[in-house]
């Protein structure tokens, strides 16, 4: 859910806090929590949906992207979701305040895949739990949150057998999100992916910072460095919370593997590498800091940083690589005077920023 | 059925030769530099440019969402509209160009002058073979275009693929995130938010070195790295140094209204006038998923989405130069909506839809191979009597000489007419 989703703002912050609450929680516990969370119901349309036109835009993305997914339910089963979600109500005119209207609530019988109700009461919030309930320990459902965190963890499709087995967790569970990452930990798919799976914008941002040792303070104006750096997120492909459309943002590398992207990161890279910007309520390393010792040769220093940064040590490729970027030889022996610690010193830690092995992780 | 390409195109024929020849001639030149230029390591010889002029340049904006086609193009002649609309019709007598039956948005204002001069077709009840109201699975199909294969190639990739010679830069997505379907597949080609973000950093002018230290350690670097992101960083390096006019041309971004769409189209314009070589060109635009507040004339998102609409577009033609000529653009959404309104003065989601095509080749003024039974009720649909294929493919084959069945993988086009020479 974008954070700047027409007068979703008014609920969004708190809807944040309600996933950040429930995301080691039960999955049918989070469904509740979101989809029947105001700030829900303002971004699709279920804020303002009622009985004489139910609003199928929750009830659709309920069942094509929270739960089952798409081409498991019908377009019957979308006027059934789309039914049962009325009454959910906010006041989008003058209070913005959420409140359940029975007066709006569809009353009559539903029915979504093998979930039927009577739904007799024009207070529908108990049908909508166990609605909720019913999604939520679906097999489809299972299958899909599965499928997805074996993306984000793993690696773009997945071993069938591992998505197979987190399901089977998820499902024995009651829905638990805690055991199924568990599970998901202990896989040996999980364990030979280390170096595999592509950074997003945000991953590069926040390994990239993380690796040069900067230090971020709170911020004290607009141009301070917390402020920017959601800024800086964008210029690599994607902002923080900015995420335009309600399928969230692609869990997938190869999305991330752009032209785009890569000049995006470039550019990032390298002026995180100068220190140039952002510039305030930030501190970055000094260049003398990365020297592993008051004088060692070229290619000692390009082995040094490539155990800091890229945590192993450095190829063939990467020492040539830095050699042609700040043009020095590799027995060149580097102090803290040398042209390679003062003005070259952006170029050649750049390098070791834009290598292959750290758009991975 | 040996080239029947050329059989359709007519006298174009021998010019679309011509155009071929010169540029393999082109090639062959371009080669020769490169080789006498190159310093160093083979590999150099990657950032010799590869710029060959385009003959034709396609626009594929977007409109994301699913745009309202009724309200666009508004089938005024058929009251079963103004039945199922009673609050968010717009009325016989504001439409702008009418005929009989069809007549535009008042706030498509700014397009009537390139309307009135026959350069803007609009195809009405078109959309997939089969009713998909899904936005995320219904983009991948209509952009994906090639229902047999589970192979994720994008028809934009295959088309740029069918040209005899081949340059990162012959298809650019206008869009800083993720690139979109029909640009995905074997073919490397560019994505950018922006003229100014299409550069590497520290090529710089302190990098004195001759021979481009950056782009030398660069080309290092990722020499081996054959993943996706291999080919996406080798696409950079070449699109870069090929890029160099385009940062040249003028910014008349002033003209083009103040919205996304503006900015985006002003861009694509500077692309188009560097004259690099960029043949495909994708926009996206994304806010016409109007379940609520589509409104009326005096209020709502669709007064708002159609004016930024038709002046970007207005603008983005008359922005073009000398390149005016070469450029066609086409406008679609990755389905319709309901006929019948909501209580909240918005459309769920439908089906058929009308596109936009308009500039180079185009024969003008509306089409339909059948007007469809809207229906009443809340279900009542615009059914899709022509696939959006028919008519890429008309563009396809009449701009670029390929085959449609080689950028539309089993799939047998109907005649539209929307395309001169089709």
């Amino acid at each position: 859910m974008p954070v700047f989703a027409d007068g979703v703002y008014t609920w969004r912050k708190r809807y944040g806090d309600v996933i950040r609450a429930h995301a080691l929680d039960s999955f049918e516990s989070l469904l509740w929590a979101a989809v029947t969370h105001p700030a829900m119901g303002i971004y699709l349309d279920n804020a303002v949906s009622d009985k004489d036109h139910p609003n199928e835009n929750l009830g659709r993305e309920l069942l094509e992207l929270h739960t089952v997914g798409v081409g498991n339910y019908t377009e019957s089963d979308v006027k059934s979701s789309a039914r049962i979600l009325t009454g959910w109500r906010v006041d989008e005119w003058n209070t913005w305040a959420a409140a359940y209207d029975p007066t709006a609530h569809w009353v009559g019988h539903v029915k979504v895949g093998s979930f039927r109700a009577p739904n007799g009461s024009s207070d529908g919030r108990k049908v909508t739990r166990d609605y909720l309930r019913y999604l939520a320990h679906h097999p489809d459902t299972a299958h899909r949150i599965a499928s997805r965190l074996a993306t984000v963890f793993v690696q773009d499709d997945p071993p069938r057998d591992l998505v197979r087995h987190l399901a089977k967790v998820y499902l024995d569970t009651g829905t638990q999100i805690r055991p199924v990452l568990r599970a998901l930990v202990d896989s040996k798919p999980f364990r030979a992916s280390v170096g595999e799976k592509i950074r997003d914008p945000e991953g590069d941002l926040v390994a990239t910072y993380r690796l040069i040792g900067v230090t971020i303070k709170k911020p004290t104006t607009r141009d301070s460095a917390p402020h920017q750096i959601i800024w800086q997120a964008s210029s690599i492909g994607q902002g923080v919370g900015e995420w335009p459309r309600p399928d969230g943002q692609p869990v997938d590398g190869a999305s991330w593997a752009s032209p785009a992207r890569m000049m995006g990161s470039m550019s990032f890279h390298y002026g995180a590498s100068g220190g140039w910007w952002p510039s305030k309520d930030i501190h970055y390393r000094t260049p003398p800091s990365w020297l592993p010792k008051d004088t060692t040769p070229f290619k000692v220093l390009v082995d040094h940083l490539s155990q800091q940064i890229l945590h192993r040590h450095s190829t063939d490729t990467l020492l040539k690589a830095c050699c042609q970027a700040v043009a020095a030889k590799p027995m060149d022996q580097i102090d803290q005077d040398h042209p390679v610690m003062r003005w070259l010193f952006p170029r050649l830690l750049t390098t070791v920023l834009d290598s292959p092995a750290h758009f991975r992780r | 059925m040996t080239s029947p390409v050329y059989q359709t195109l007519g006298e174009a024929c021998c010019e679309e030769f011509a155009v071929v020849s010169r540029r393999s001639l082109l090639r062959g030149a371009l080669a020769l530099g490169g080789a006498t230029t190159m310093v160093g390591s083979a590999v150099v010889s990657a950032s010799a440019s590869s710029v060959v002029p385009a003959t034709s340049v396609l626009v594929v904006l977007s409109l994301r969402g699913a745009a309202d086609g009724l309200s666009l193009v508004v089938p005024h002649g058929d009251q079963a509209y103004y039945d199922a609309r009673p609050r968010i019709a717009i009325p016989q007598d504001k439409l702008l160009a009418a005929d009989a039956f069809f007549g535009l948005h008042p706030n498509l204002a700014p397009l009537l002058p390139l309307w009135n001069a026959g350069k803007v077709a609009a195809v009405h009840a078109t959309g997939l073979p089969a009713p998909n109201r899904s936005h995320f699975s219904a983009m991948e199909e209509l952009e994906d275009a090639d229902p047999g294969s589970s192979k994720r190639v994008g028809w934009l990739n295959r088309l740029v693929g069918t040209r005899d010679h081949h340059s990162p830069l012959q298809g650019v997505g206008v869009v800083s995130g993720p690139p979109p379907t029909e640009l995905v597949g074997p073919v490397p080609l560019m994505t950018v938010g922006s003229v100014d973000d299409m550069a590497v950093a520290g090529d710089d002018q302190y990098d004195t070195d001759p021979a481009g230290k950056r782009r030398r350690s660069l080309e290092t670097l990722w020499g081996d790295d054959h993943s996706p992101l291999g080919r996406a960083m080798r696409a950079t390096l070449q699109a870069t140094t090929d890029f160099t006019p385009v940062r040249s041309t003028s910014d008349n971004s002033a003209a083009y209204g103040d919205s996304d769409l503006g900015r985006a189209l002003s861009e694509v314009a500077r692309v188009i006038r560097g004259d690099v070589g960029v043949e495909v060109l994708t926009v996206d635009q994304g806010d016409w998923d109007m379940h609520t507040g589509l409104g009326t004339l005096e209020w709502g998102q669709m007064i708002k989405n159609a004016g930024d609409l038709a002046t970007a577009v207005a603008a983005f033609f008359g922005d073009l130069g000398p390149q005016t000529d070469k450029v066609t653009l086409v406008a679609l959404s990755e389905f319709g909506r309901r006929v019948a309104e909501n209580d909240n003065y918005g459309l769920d989601h439908g089906y058929g839809n009308v596109m936009f095509v308009a500039g180079a080749g185009v024969n003008g003024g509306y089409r339909c191979a059948s007007w469809p039974d809207l229906g009443t009720g809340l279900d009542a649909d615009v059914t899709v009597t022509t696939d959006y294929r028919s008519v890429l493919a008309e563009i396809v084959a009449s701009r670029f000489g390929s085959s449609p069945s080689a950028v539309f993988p089993g799939f047998t086009p109907e005649s539209v007419g929307v395309m001169q020479g089709a």
